[in-house]
């Protein structure tokens, strides 16, 4: 309805179960700050620049509700991604053990969007090691199952936070330069269709 | 051994007293309404505390999510007593996800308990203790007895459904909204707004005035209160959206900043703006206890009203019933009043008519009855009657339908003609055992004339009910799927019902004494005020009917998708 409606370059969405630290990512992605959020009930949007290597470009970011039951309904929050960030507490056991349903969601995504799995609150592990519930190499051999990028974070202390921002714009600027070749290919072939056309025509006539 | 309060038992005036408590006195923050909600729960009971007691120590499933989501309620007034509300809302959480097994714990939950928890804190009179334990039966309240445990369910259906209802409903008022709601990135925010609203009872958003008046609006019995409050958020939307110097957002930063602009707008007048919104979906005396529009004299409200007035005028094509029905409700109301005052006329002329005729009839019939045996002649004389009270209840139908304008079905005159002989064959029995009384006492004039009086009365019953089912039938032909205003219908056939019973009694107590008496002067005195008294109730009744036509249509096009999903689930 709303063609005026203005795009940004790339849509990232957060998912993953409640208080796993998605706002606090969102925060420390666009203001620099750690602070205590509120919950997060539908969906907030916030965006961030990324300087490419010819373009800057803006990335909107989508903050999702992490509670189980409102899945059905925020499902549709998922259209037209370009890329997933699902995220999980490595001292919640059960918040990795659930991360199953969004990946389900991926179906509802754009069709080449990357997903970068993320174990957040690394700094509370650097403090007592006792209270990590989620190894490393778990971690990695999920992101391996459902081919996708790993990070471990800290929202708190800033740990990996630029890495995995750099990894959201390489991989935009890749996935767009594809997209560029198909579609100058698409133009290509739909050229020379439009000329079998024409001639089809002629002939008929 | 369990005692609820039953809240329905409650008069209106009781509710408008309290209602005025709450609003009038002091402002939205009054103190009594903590103890009127209190009263709404009698729950005290000591046994009832064993059952907190106990739940308050197990743990389950939801532990360490309730101890998450109770830390992260920031609401400015909560901030300053935190620590200790922080720890009665965990444990009330947890000991009320423990005994509702069919919710467990949700997020929304935590919200509405610690608005609750807060209410008592601000008290101050009461311990920890006996501040949780109100909560956790005022939680229970809230979910069990106002339906809102629906809202939470496994896969919140309820939800959804109420989503979609809310966004059905603003793009009939708010035409302006409609591209807004159904596409793009508005649909988003939409969905994830009024959902926030829904989930927490507007306790999350809004202040603190606004979310007490919307659970006040709960706990008083309003119908459908979230949803119509979820309507007049719309409205604020739509007037920021398009009346603000901003222009409309394009995208999800645009709609974030515009979100950030919104809920600076919550703070003002939001309950006045429900009201508004009340008063629209239920216009009439069907919650009597609330306050007119007129009550809340900001201009703002005053021009707010008129705005959505003109806007429904702007859109006549598709809501045409609506429109007229809220615009020339007064010019109904008025006409209205003319029929009702010349069908009381007509009324009046027919009883008269009616009384000489029953002169008449009787004289001929004591000359029957001299002339025939007794056993004999009062079946004859009960036939006679029978006939010529069919005769006459035809006669007033006519009138009746005449001055009504009604069309009538032949069905619907094939029931007529059934409920009048079942209600003949009722008088029968009546008029026998009063025969038998008159055969006794051998006062047979006297008790003619009461028995004449007593017809009057019953045919006029007669008439009532006939006029119940009509409208009846043909509430149930145009609106079949209007449950609510029909069961309110119902409960006002048997409120008039009992009016009757009661009127007939008072006749039947009357005409014991009578016979006790045997004054002939202070029968017919009596007789008159009787009769009187039912002109009076008539006329009652008959504008409860008109209210009730004019509500029906009203509601038409409002409520149709919504009374088959909401109203078993939603108060």
């Amino acid at each position: 309805m709303n063609e005026e409606e203005e795009k940004y370059d790339l849509k990232i969405i957060l998912l993953g179960s409640s208080k796993v630290g998605k706002t606090t990512l969102v925060n420390r992605l666009t203001q620099g700050t750690f602070e205590n959020p509120e919950q997060t009930t539908g969906a907030t949007f916030s965006k961030k620049k990324y300087q490419g290597e010819l373009q800057e470009y803006t990335f909107s970011i989508w903050d999702t509700a992490g509670e189980e039951r409102f899945d059905s309904l925020s499902s549709f929050y998922c259209r037209n991604s370009g890329c997933e960030l699902i995220l999980y507490d490595i001292t919640d056991r059960n918040s990795f053990t659930n991360l199953d349903r969004f990946f389900d969601k991926l179906q509802y995504t754009n069709e080449d969007s990357f997903v970068i799995l993320i174990g957040t609150k690394l700094d509370l592990i650097e403090e007592t090691s006792k209270l990590r519930k989620v190894t490393l190499e778990e971690g990695k051999k999920k992101a391996n199952d459902k081919n996708s990028y790993f990070f471990e974070i800290s929202s708190k202390t800033g740990h990996n936070i630029q890495e995995l921002w750099e990894t959201v714009g390489d991989l935009f600027e890749k996935n767009s330069q594809k997209n560029e070749i198909k579609h100058r290919q698409d133009n290509n072939h739909f050229q020379i269709n439009s000329f079998t056309n024409n001639q089809k025509k002629k002939n008929c006539c | 051994m369990q005692k609820k309060f039953d809240f329905d038992l409650l008069s209106d005036t009781i509710k408008k007293e309290l209602f005025d408590k709450i609003i009038k006195e002091e402002g939205f923050l009054h103190k009594n309404r903590f103890q009127i909600w209190l009263e709404l729960t009698i729950y005290q009971q000591d046994f009832m505390n064993e059952i907190y007691e106990s739940l308050v120590y197990c743990k389950n499933e939801y532990a360490s999510k309730i101890q998450k989501d109770s830390k992260r309620n920031e609401k400015e007034i909560i901030l300053e007593t935190k620590t200790s509300i922080i720890r009665s809302l965990e444990r009330v959480l947890l000991a009320y996800s423990s005994y509702n097994e069919q919710i467990g714990y949700c997020q929304g939950l935590n919200y509405i308990s610690s608005l609750l928890v807060f209410s008592y804190m601000e008290k101050g009179n009461l311990s920890t203790d006996q501040i949780e334990h109100r909560v956790f039966w005022l939680l229970d309240f809230l979910m069990q007895k106002y339906s809102l445990q629906n809202l939470y369910h496994q896969k919140l259906p309820l939800l959804s459904e109420s989503i979609t209802f809310i966004r059905d409903q603003a793009s009939k008022y708010f035409p302006q909204l409609r591209p807004y709601l159904n596409d793009g990135v508005g649909q988003v925010f939409f969905h994830g707004i009024i959902m926030d609203c829904l989930i927490t009872c507007f306790s999350h958003l809004f202040p603190l005035k606004t979310s007490l008046f919307i659970l006040d609006l709960i706990f008083l019995g309003v119908p459908n209160t979230l949803l119509i409050s979820s309507l007049a958020l719309c409205s604020l939307i739509q007037e920021e959206l398009f009346e603000s110097d901003f222009p409309p957002p394009k995208n999800e930063i645009q709609w974030s900043q515009f979100n950030s602009r919104l809920l600076s707008k919550f703070k003002f007048f939001f309950p006045e703006r429900i009201i508004i919104f009340l008063r629209i979906f239920y216009p009439d005396s069907q919650i009597s206890f609330f306050p007119s529009i007129d009550f809340f004299r900001t201009d703002t409200i005053q021009l707010i009203f008129a705005k959505l007035m003109q806007e429904q005028v702007q859109t006549p094509n598709k809501n045409q019933n609506q429109n007229q029905n809220q615009k020339s409700k007064i010019k109904i109301q008025k006409e209205n009043q003319n029929q009702k005052q010349n069908q009381n006329q007509n009324k009046k002329q027919n009883q008269k008519s009616k009384s000489n005729q029953n002169q008449k009839q009787n004289q001929i019939k004591n000359k029957n009855q001299n002339q025939k045996s007794k056993s004999k002649s009062k079946i004859e004389n009960q036939n006679q009657i029978e006939i010529e009270i069919q005769n006459q209840n035809q006669k007033q139908n006519q009138n009746q339908k005449q001055n009504q304008n009604q069309k009538q079905n032949q069905k619907q005159n094939q029931i007529e003609i059934e409920i009048q002989n079942q209600n003949q064959i009722e008088n029968q029995n009546q008029i026998q055992n009063q025969n038998q009384n008159q055969n006794q006492n051998q006062n047979e004039n006297q008790n003619q004339n009461q028995k004449q009086n007593q017809i009057e009365n019953q045919n006029q019953n007669q008439i009532q009910n006939q006029n119940q089912n009509q409208n009846q039938n043909q509430n149930q032909n145009q609106n079949q799927n209007q449950n609510q205003n029909q069961n309110q219908n119902q409960n006002q056939n048997k409120n008039q019902n009992q009016n009757q019973n009661q009127n007939q009694n008072q006749i039947q107590n009357q005409i014991q004494n009578q016979k006790q008496k045997q004054n002939q002067i202070e029968n017919q005195n009596q007789i008159e005020n009787q009769n009187e008294n039912q002109i009076n109730s008539e006329k009652k009744n008959h504008k409860k009917h008109h209210k009730h036509h004019k509500h029906h249509k009203h509601h038409k096009k409002h409520h149709k998708k919504h009374h088959k999903k909401h109203e078993k689930n939603l108060n």
